[in-house]
């Protein structure tokens, strides 16, 4: 086996796990290329058909792309997919011009997913998270328990060993699996090249720009790149990691400060 | 060439200098951020400290607020050949789940002991978690040798008091290092102050430590995940423990003992000729027998034993004791099922003394030597054998509340 | 008494008038502020974030948050800097002139013309590390102030981290308030015109006109306190009027631009 294949077989592991564990289960599907490689794994687990929905929350400003391809893959990957709004707060003009971003944040993506695990008594989600994206995610657990209001108790965790996972709860609680907690962002396009999974384009550049992380599109900037294949990000991951030591490691510094900052409620 | 991973964890008692090792290493290699060492002497400086390396692992993580390693925090430094993941467990008692949680993901550990105050209680307890979590590769490091003079003596006394101890719980340290973490001496390069020192450094010993191989070559262990019906077929889903499996093996269901011949290894829009330790696959069957999650398959002539008692080693890491003859869920393999467990000793986990309170209860960072009853048959070994067969973990209220691992496959 | 520094601006994150007016008498520099010059509310107008660092960009570059858009101290996961921020700052006009210290737009905050790094960088909310930091900055600006710069801005950023977390608890949040009245006091006399300015006031969670922050932090503490849109503002020998933070701009070009 080499490094992708164990990554891969140890995700399969614990996504089979999630869904004995838990069968009121839901895949969090954002279309950026972390789910999408989550859902990709999802159908290697379960041979090509999911038996548990997709949950793609709408803040009704996605990218045009991310609707075009939500629509398209869902239907050739025969996926139960749901759409979850704040339907409310969109009625309500609810946007990142109303009021403060962070709420236009909390409404429509926090508050709608709240309401859409509720309204379909989903009682865990399996998340596309990986330790390398900053430093609070060291702290993870693959199967990290969130109470009713959504907080993570990080300081008091579950023991997590041997494969033994946290799988029950208080019924006002719910678990967030993290199948690719353990994968980089290098492996994960390593892994989309290698099994040829189709990935939004807007990850390829486009005018010398592409977006590294897609959302909303008024609060998402594309970056400076001239990456328009996935072999071209491979190595602009490949050449920006080992050029960009000191950036990289500034980001533990700010990882630490966004913690404080978190801790203060701001974020 | 891809640099090759390796996990691994520090750790020690409290204050013997885990973190300031870490900064060092971190330093030396240069993995640091840019400015960070000026803007740590600056502070230094300011607040009238020596320079302290421990400081940049806490500055580096919120820990500093309580001077201590809260979780399993976890970084990376490189040197030419290896990627390292640091998983710097906390020393502190407190938080003993989250030192195991770490740890267990370790292939590789720095033990790490202060010369000037010897081994500790919190020495012991880790040397035993390494014991209890099968880790083999461990080098002790003997910090602070810069308070003791250099002095040879002191470090022999030390060395010969720390190897008496792990090799009464079965550890061979590969290492013995003396080194100075904060001034650097034998971290990444030979020490000056300490010439009659002439083995590896730090980084070289670390550098000999190799990945854990998947166990490819032992007797195949195969526990069933979960049974899906595609397209008609059953298939049985699971994680190849160890050993290899293909199609015509014929094969033991345990803990029904049916026997039944691979008919296909499935993964998604494949069929293999061959599966081994680590994958995760699918298996049909020749005949319909019933199989569920838990079970243990296995090949015919080498299966292990199946029963209802056996004995191990109790780690509680749980605040809330445990009561001699406690109702608890145990997890092992795939398995889950309901025991009671008869406490026949109970240790301190440091000291490995009995305790002669009696036992009535089992307490946090306790260890107790104990009978295993399961209400139902299970599949099992001794954690020597196999250790992903013959380890398991306790529950109580949906926690984790003490791990285990598998002396004797009877009472 | 020759000045020769011409304009003090003292920024106080987070202070309001709710606890300044009733606790005059032990405020004794607020008081004497307030007696000595021109004291008033800033009402932030309908559609600002009131939110720090939109506010304290929008004081010292003149932009209004809904231009420059600099909202939260974290945008998609990154920490923000002062690149990030598509705005002109005082400071960048007239660099020589200014000297700043803790603007607290960014974290850990700005300055500019001085080094200072704060504990916890300047978004603690231990309490130890507070008092630390409100020590070092009221001993940095003293040295500042002693080079005499022309233009000096010292932020404090502690009462608003206290009152999110102590909001209601009226004499512990005074303790606060005493603590920054008695370290603004240390310098305060050392310029010829001096303001005095929060970004926002403060509320109890639910009351303000736009609610900015989760009730429960990350690490599981209950928030009790949050911004409330009226400002407090003081100013002495000041010739122009301040009624918005980006006046505070203004005022600063208009004297040495």
């Amino acid at each position: 086996m080499d490094h992708l294949d164990s990554l891969e077989s140890k995700s399969i592991y614990i996504i089979r796990e999630a869904y004995k564990q838990f069968h009121n289960i839901g895949l969090l599907w954002s279309i950026g290329k972390d789910s999408t490689t989550l859902l990709w794994l999802c159908r290697k687990a379960f041979y090509g058909k999911i038996p548990f929905p997709a949950v793609h929350i709408d803040t009704t400003y996605k990218f045009k792309e991310i609707y075009e391809y939500r629509e398209k893959y869902a239907k050739e990957w025969g996926l139960d997919l749901i759409v979850g709004k704040n339907e409310a707060a969109v009625a309500g003009g609810m946007g990142p011009d109303k009021g403060t971003k962070l709420t236009c944040c909390t409404e429509l993506k926090t508050n709608a997913l709240k309401m859409t695990l509720k309204e379909h008594g989903l009682g865990a989600v399996l998340l596309g998270i990986r330790r390398d994206e900053h430093g609070i995610r060291a702290k993870e657990r693959v199967f990290s328990p969130r109470n009713k209001d959504f907080k993570w108790d990080y300081k008091d965790q579950p023991a997590e060993l041997w494969d033994k996972y946290k799988t029950e709860v208080g019924s006002e609680d719910h678990i967030r699996v993290h199948p690719i907690l353990h994968w980089t962002e290098r492996d994960i396009w390593d892994y989309i090249k290698r099994e040829n999974i189709p990935i939004i384009d807007l990850y390829f550049a486009k005018d010398g720009k592409r977006y590294r992380s897609i959302g909303c599109h008024p609060c998402c900037n594309p970056i400076e790149s001239n990456a328009s294949t996935v072999d071209e990000i491979v190595e602009e991951l490949r050449t920006t990691n080992t050029s960009e030591r000191s950036g990289r490691a500034q980001d533990k510094e700010s990882a630490y400060i966004m913690q404080k900052l978190r801790a203060l409620g701001y974020m | 060439m891809e640099k090759e991973d390796l996990n691994i964890v520090f750790v020690g008692h409290i204050d013997h200098g885990k973190s300031t090792l870490i900064g060092r290493l971190f330093y030396d290699t240069k993995s640091l951020p840019q400015g960070k060492m000026e803007e740590i002497e600056a502070l230094c400086e300011k607040t009238g400290q020596e320079v302290e390396f421990a400081y940049l692992m806490d500055h580096l993580q919120e820990e500093r607020e309580q001077n201590i390693t809260i979780d399993t925090a976890q970084t990376f430094f490189e040197d030419e050949n290896k990627k390292y993941v640091i998983i710097d467990a906390p020393g502190h008692k407190e938080f003993l789940k989250n030192m195991i949680t770490g740890a267990s993901q370790a292939e590789a550990a720095v033990l790490i002991v202060d010369t000037n105050e010897g081994v500790k209680e919190q020495t012991k307890r880790h040397a035993y978690i390494l014991h209890l979590l099968g880790i083999s590769q461990v080098m002790a490091v003997l910090n602070k040798m810069d308070k003791v003079d250099w002095s040879e003596e002191k470090f022999s006394a030390v060395k010969a008091e720390l190897s008496e101890f792990l090799g009464g719980m079965g550890i061979t340290a590969e290492y013995y290092i003396p080194i100075s973490a904060k001034k650097g001496d034998n971290v990444a390069s030979h020490s000056e102050n300490m010439e009659w020192y002439t083995g590896k450094n730090v980084l070289e010993a670390l550098d000999s430590f190799k990945p854990t191989p998947a166990p490819v070559e032992q007797a195949m262990r195969f526990p069933i995940q979960d049974a899906y019906k595609i397209d008609g077929k059953r298939i049985f889903v699971g994680r190849v423990e160890t050993g290899k499996i293909a199609p015509g093996d014929t094969v033991i269901v345990l803990p029904s003992k049916e026997k039944t011949k691979i008919k296909s290894i499935e993964v998604w829009q494949a069929q293999l000729q061959q599966a081994e330790a680590g994958q995760s696959i699918g298996i049909t069957t020749e005949d319909a027998l019933f199989i569920e999650r838990g079970n243990l398959l296995v090949h015919e002539g080498q299966e292990t034993p199946v029963t209802q008692e056996f004995r191990a080693n109790i780690f509680w890491i749980s605040k809330k004791p445990m009561q001699n003859g406690e109702r608890l869920k145990i997890k092992c393999a795939t398995e889950e099922a309901m025991c009671t467990v008869d406490v026949l000793k109970r240790m301190n986990s440091s000291s490995l003394d009995i305790n002669a309170d009696g036992v009535d209860v089992i307490e946090e960072t306790e260890v107790a030597e104990a009978v295993i009853k399961v209400e139902k048959p299970l599949a099992i070994e001794r954690f020597e054998e196999t250790p992903g067969i013959g380890r398991f973990v306790l529950e109580r209220d949906m926690d984790v509340v003490g791990s285990g691992i598998i002396i004797k496959t009877e009472a | 008494m020759i000045f020769v520094t011409k304009l003090l601006v003292i920024g106080v994150d987070g202070a309001t008038w709710k606890v300044i007016k009733p606790n005059l008498d032990s405020l004794p520099v607020f008081k004497k502020l307030c007696g000595e010059g021109k004291s008033g509310t800033i009402v932030l107008p309908e559609g600002e974030a009131v939110i720090s660092p939109a506010i304290w960009t929008t004081m010292f570059s003149g932009v209004p948050g809904s231009k420059h858009g600099h909202e939260k101290y974290v945008k998609d996961g990154k920490l923000q800097s002062r690149d990030d921020i598509p705005v002109e700052f005082c400071w960048d006009k007239i660099p020589d002139k200014i000297v700043a210290l803790q603007v607290p737009f960014v974290i850990p905050p700005f300055n500019w013309n001085c080094d200072y790094m704060p504990p916890g960088f300047g978004a603690s909310k231990d309490e130890a590390e507070l008092r630390q930091d409100v020590e070092g900055i009221t001993a940095k600006a003293k040295e500042i102030l002693a080079s005499s710069p022309e233009c000096a801005i010292v932020c404090y950023n502690h009462l608003d981290r206290v009152q999110h977390f102590h909001w209601g608890e009226d004499e512990y949040v005074l303790e606060w308030y005493k603590l920054v009245d008695s370290a603004i006091g240390e310098f305060v006399d050392k310029a010829e015109k001096v303001i005095v300015i929060s970004d926002h006031g403060f509320c109890g969670v639910g009351e303000a006109r736009d609610k900015t922050l989760p009730d429960v932090a990350a690490d599981g503490q209950r928030l009790k306190g949050d911004h409330h849109e009226e400002a407090i503002i003081i100013t002495k020998g000041l010739d122009c009027e301040i009624k918005q933070p980006g006046d505070v701009y203004r005022a600063i070009m208009e004297m040495f631009g």
